[in-house]
């Protein structure tokens, strides 16, 4: 989130961040972090409103993690959605488009 | 101009493989891959692996399926695979020095480690 944000100080723009992998799990609304911690879910969501920057996770990787959206919960009969409303579950074409469009793509 | 992206892959077969889905995907979007092996991940390469879960991918069967994508760059970096005693039987891949392996790196559009 530094990153991002000293990034953004920098003059370059930042098209989309998208979690892969593990990283989908930060999407989870349902986390309950220690007293006087913030969720990491709402954490992303703040930047997220600050910066107007979307975030996306990998759809495949998030249902295999329990991070459904309604749409999802209902195909799956899973009951309730558990993805943070910040976030969007979306395809790797979504992120595949934003390599062919960006001049760089930094992991973490 | 289209885009390339180099996938370095560090580490050992996952369950879900999703370091290999990505390349098909990213291949699928017409974007050049090229994979580069390197470290545990070599073990990837270990040949007739099963899928590491009940009903999942194996990763064997991902890297057959390389080619038909398109990715046909895939090696081995830094020598012969020596992560542990198995024969590496996978013969699509090839193995590049350092140097090469660096030259990837420099020319790929986009990096990105598993």
């Amino acid at each position: 989130m530094r990153f991002i944000r000293a990034t953004l100080e920098s003059d370059y723009s930042i098209k989309r961040i998208f979690f892969y992998g593990d990283a989908v799990l930060a999407a989870n609304r349902l986390q309950t972090p220690p007293q006087g911690q913030k969720s990491i879910a709402q954490s992303w969501a703040e930047l997220a409103e600050e910066i107007s920057i979307p975030l996306h996770a990998c759809i495949a990787n998030s249902v295999r993690r329990g991070i459904v959206d309604e749409r999802e919960a209902e195909r799956y009969n899973l009951g309730v959605s558990s993805i943070h409303p910040s976030f969007t579950l979306t395809g790797l074409g979504e992120m595949a488009e934003v390599v062919h469009d960006s001049e760089k793509m930094v992991q973490f | 101009m289209s885009s390339s992206i180099l996938i370095n892959i560090t580490r050992p077969p996952t369950p879900d493989c999703e370091a290999l889905e990505y390349a098909l995907a990213m291949a699928a979007f017409d974007i050049e891959v090229k994979i580069l092996f390197s470290g545990r991940g070599i073990d990837w390469l270990n040949a007739g692996q099963a899928s590491r879960k009940l009903g999942g991918k194996s990763p064997a069967k991902l890297l057959a399926a390389l080619p038909m994508y398109g990715i046909d760059d895939i090696a081995v970096a830094g020598g012969p695979a020596t992560s542990d005693e198995s024969p590496k039987t996978f013969d699509t891949c090839q193995t590049i020095s350092q140097q090469q392996a660096a030259n990837w790196a420099r020319d790929a559009h986009h990096v990105v480690s598993f």
